[in-house]
């Protein structure tokens, strides 16, 4: 620990901020280990489980003896990167709900913030489900069972937006879950209806008249609208809300944060 | 834990208090400092742009479809159940409507506004701000068309499908003239893309009956010259009647012949009736060969007349028969060309805006501190928890 004194702020924050990197990184490290066990092949694990299940996915469309939805939205790639990025909400949800139980001890430490254990866990997340994403679609596009994205910064963008709104999320579940139990049950049931809500696996434009106006209320609609636009040269952004988006996840970001602050003052470790 | 916001220096605190209200001020400042610098000096910046200097924007708005007779069906959305099984693509009426919608924001209806309808002195304008005017007088089409797909909003609605048309400009008098001239254009384009499918359809009808015409034409002139070269109207009737002849005199000939050898027996062979007699069936009997000889033999016989005259009347009903139908096939294709045609039904004419409604100053300005109050707030709470690292 750097133990020298400044005076001024901004130097402090800086010292302060580095430390909270060194911090988080070490949350990572630890949560590889006791996620994946200390063997090597262990690592493996991070983007084997999600791509067997993408892989699985893909296949039933394939199967399904789909064409094209459009002029070059083929089923495999339009199934495997709405089920790659809908991994990405689905694991940071699940995950936040009960982090508590591994990490409360760590909390001792003067360091380590509940923050800091959020925060781990969905950088985690996100670097496992970006690479098994990355895999997939490059499998995909080396066979030439995919063209590569026609827009590869929207891609990013998506994936961003989808990060922090999931994040934002998993920052509000995290408080809540520590104190009542009957929420945390909840969340699982959530994240797996959201399969079915959040357009991973359907474009906006196939849905009749007043669904899609209701759905459109779910922030994360645009999020997957986005992904394809990324993906798909023919997609179109009509159904995209990205100032609501933005909007929603400051919203979300700023009450999970609240709630955290709140749940800290009052945990005790017994 | 305690969780201090921005903190204080220790070095002010210990200042002994002036009671100089500029300090004071200027103290309290500092210590919101980046409270101001994130939430009050934007929307001071914004607020003061849109309510001191941003010029007011009239809309016109126009509702038009685009049908064709042939279908009255409504572009529907499409089922769930579909959506997980079924290819989608736009149906030929939406594709219709977005093609007239499509056109409206291209740089070709741009350049024929700017042609005709003055559009860049419309918007490059003295009185407009500057933010919002279009800046350079002469400006490059590419340009203008970006200025131009932000002050003109073409919606297309595939529920309803009706296409919305927006125009914003800073005079009531050119957003409706400007809504106007683009519902015209829009119809003219559709004009021209009615006649260009309609002579496209037809005119390969068309070639195939004069085609036909000509053909039928051909044939007819081989006839009567065939005619004029064989002196005969109509082989074939005339064989008819020479068979006729032929008969006819056969007959006669059959019964000279038997009035002969009747009358051989009962009165003399050098009697002047049997002479008589005798001399009509030998008559006979050479005209009948002739007659007969006309029918098939030689270079002018009827027979080889009927097969040349046999031929090409074959050949001229064939070619009728293909004129007929070219010329119903040339009817039916007028007929569906016309049944596609396309129309653009204005549902809504463009307006003459009174009010400005635009640029929303309210809206934006509530959403801008909503927005940046957030930002602050994640800000002060992110730093908030970064502090607790501090040594």
């Amino acid at each position: 620990m750097n133990a020298r004194i400044s005076h001024s702020a901004s130097g402090s924050l800086l010292q302060a901020l580095s430390v909270q990197c060194r911090v988080i990184g070490a949350l990572i490290l630890r949560e590889l280990h006791t996620r994946y066990g200390r063997e090597n092949v262990g690592y493996l694990w991070l983007f084997a489980e999600p791509m067997l299940l993408a892989t699985v996915i893909g296949l039933m469309h394939k199967g399904a003896g789909h064409t094209a939805y459009g002029a070059d939205i083929k089923p495999l790639p339009f199934a495997v990167i709405g089920y790659t990025t809908y991994i990405l909400f689905r694991g940071i949800v699940n995950r936040s709900e009960g982090s508590f139980e591994g990490n409360a001890s760590l909390l001792y430490h003067r360091m380590v913030t509940v923050l800091d254990v959020t925060m781990a866990r969905c950088l985690l997340e996100f670097a496992a489900c970006f690479l098994t994403m990355a895999v997939m679609m490059g499998f995909l596009v080396a066979t030439g069972l995919a063209d590569p994205p026609a827009r590869p910064l929207v891609v990013l963008a998506a994936w961003g937006l989808m990060f922090w709104y999931s994040t934002g999320q998993a920052l509000l579940i995290t408080a809540i879950s520590y104190e009542n139990r009957t929420v945390g049950r909840l969340v699982h049931p959530y994240s797996y209806f959201m399969a079915g809500l959040s357009g991973a696996f359907f474009q906006m434009e196939w849905l009749p008249h007043p669904f899609r106006d209701w759905l459109g209320w779910l922030p994360i609609t645009s999020i997957f609208e986005m992904v394809r636009y990324g993906q798909f040269q023919s997609a179109k952004l009509q159904y995209c809300y990205t100032e609501y988006l933005i909007g929603a996840c400051l919203l979300l970001t700023w009450i999970g944060m609240v709630a955290l602050t709140n749940m800290r003052n009052r945990i005790h470790l017994s | 834990m305690n969780v201090h916001g921005i903190m204080l220096p220790a070095s002010e605190q210990s200042e002994r208090r002036r009671a100089n209200p500029w300090t004071e001020t200027f103290a309290w400042l500092r210590r919101r400092r980046m409270f101001m610098l994130i939430v009050v000096l934007p929307t001071l910046l914004v607020g003061s742009y849109f309510y001191l200097v941003a010029s007011d924007q009239y809309e016109s708005e126009a509702h038009f479809l685009v049908r064709s007779t042939h279908t009255a069906e409504a572009p529907a959305g499409i089922g769930m159940s579909q959506a997980l099984s079924m290819v989608t693509g736009a149906s030929s009426s939406q594709s219709e409507a977005m093609s007239v919608a499509d056109y409206l924001t291209s740089h070709d209806a741009v350049a024929t506004l700017r042609r005709d309808n003055d559009l860049v002195g419309r918007y490059h304008d003295r009185d407009a701000d500057v933010f919002s005017r279009l800046r350079p007088s002469n400006p490059t089409p590419e340009y203008l068309l970006r200025y131009f797909q932000g002050v003109v909003k073409v919606n297309y609605n595939s529920e309803t499908g009706i296409t919305t048309l927006r125009v914003h400009s800073f005079r009531p008098q050119d957003s409706f003239a400007i809504a106007r001239r683009l519902l015209e254009l829009g119809e003219l384009r559709v004009n021209m893309l009615n006649e260009r499918s309609y002579h496209d359809a037809i005119d390969m009808s068309r070639r195939q009956l004069a085609k036909a015409e000509t053909d039928l034409a051909a044939v007819q002139a081989q006839t009567t010259r065939f005619r004029q070269t064989r002196g005969d109207i109509d082989p074939k009737a005339s064989g008819e009647a020479q068979i006729q002849l032929v008969s006819t005199l056969t007959g006669q000939l059959a019964a000279a012949r038997a009035q002969l050898n009747a009358m051989g027996g009962m009165v003399n062979h050098g009697s002047p009736q049997y002479q008589a007699l005798a001399s009509r069936v030998s008559a006979l009997q050479a005209q009948v060969a002739a007659q007969s000889g006309r029918l098939t033999n030689g270079n002018h016989a009827i027979a080889t007349d009927i097969s040349g005259y046999e031929s090409l009347k074959l050949r001229e009903q064939f070619l009728a028969k293909q004129y007929e139908s070219a010329a119903t096939a040339l009817d039916r294709a007028r007929e569906t060309a016309l049944r596609q045609q396309l129309y653009v039904v204005r549902i809504v004419d463009a307006n003459l805006p009174v009010k400005a409604l635009y640029p929303e100053r309210g809206r934006i300005m509530l959403t801008m501190v909503l927005a940046l109050l957030l930002t602050y707030s994640i800000g002060w709470l992110i730093v908030a928890g970064v502090r607790e690292h501090a040594a």
